[in-house]
């Protein structure tokens, strides 16, 4: 794990942190959606203090799913009412999207996890071209952001595998689980 | 999902509700051996141990990321559980394994001077 065993001996200065949240898609009764799982994270930055005076400035690394939670979260600070969103969204400086399927991704091999899962709707959002996911790209292009808030984004140019079931139908999805 | 046995030598573990008093990679290793009884230090790789975010705690707890060269008997009886508290003989002083990695997890400390980003 780069970020944890590279990345703090190039940036002294850098505490990295890991944010984990449940995206078990095989046997999940989770019904939380990806806006769901944006205010959960949310709810995460103000809880540790990210909305104070003392907080220190934030660089997110967002990965696949992870990368379309974070861009709503987003959306979200930068639109919602309350004072503690625009603090919390002040010390976000910017962030790296690492292989975020803004347009969406094929379905075939998730969706053989998940039928009939209240997590289907959340699968339905990760189509290409869905409704949610061309909202949230058009909110995020008409939010307001500081002046100090980049984005970069990192994208693979081979094919990598998601999903693979196996004869006993037990499951992995190796772009998907925390912790990875 | 259950994990099959044999990953058991490559998960990632998280282990949080260490004493604030443990620094070091050895400490970990030492007090998680203590607490397991199965384990023998040496066969629990420690990856980073880092003060919890927990700014309620006085004073906060450690929080560790670990691997197991040797799977403690406490995982392997597992039944699709996903965390598993580890007694360690003192009362209310019970370690916290987990694979989830739910919520925040620090994975360095920086001295509060040189601090500038997260």
């Amino acid at each position: 794990m780069w970020i944890r065993d590279a990345l703090p001996h190039h940036l002294r200065n850098v505490r990295t942190v890991i944010y984990g949240y449940d995206t078990t898609l095989e046997n999940s009764q989770s019904f939380q959606l990806i806006p769901d799982l944006a205010r959960a994270l949310i709810v995460q930055l103000e809880t540790y203090g990210w909305n104070g005076p003392t907080a220190k400035p934030i660089a997110f690394l967002g990965h696949s799913l992870g990368g379309l939670v974070l861009r709503e979260s987003l959306v979200q600070l930068a639109n919602g009412p309350h004072e503690v969103y625009r603090n919390i969204l002040s010390v976000i400086r910017g962030a790296v999207f690492f292989g975020v399927p803004n347009l969406g991704m094929e379905q075939a091999h998730i969706r053989s996890l998940t039928k009939n899962n209240p997590n289907e709707s959340l699968v339905d959002d990760l189509a290409r071209n869905s409704n949610y996911l061309r909202r949230l790209h058009g909110s995020f292009l008409a939010s307001q952001f500081h002046n100090d808030f980049k984005s970069f984004w990192a994208y693979e140019t081979a094919e990598s595998p998601t999903v693979k079931v196996s004869r006993d139908y037990s499951a992995s999805t190796p772009n998907l689980e925390s912790g990875d | 999902m259950e994990t099959p046995q044999e990953d058991w030598s490559r998960t990632v573990f998280r282990l949080q509700r260490l004493p604030t008093t443990v620094v070091s990679r050895d400490d970990v290793a030492r007090l998680l051996g203590e607490a397991l009884g199965d384990v023998r230090p040496e066969n629990i790789r420690v990856f980073s141990v880092a003060t919890t975010l927990n700014s309620w705690e006085t004073p906060r707890s450690k929080v560790a990321t670990v691997m197991f060269n040797s799977t403690p008997s406490i995982i392997t009886k597992n039944n699709g559980e996903k965390q598993w508290l580890v007694p360690r003989g003192v009362a209310d002083a019970e370690l916290l394994l987990d694979v989830h990695f739910l919520g925040m997890t620090p994975l360095n400390e920086v001295d509060s001077g040189h601090h500038k980003f997260e």
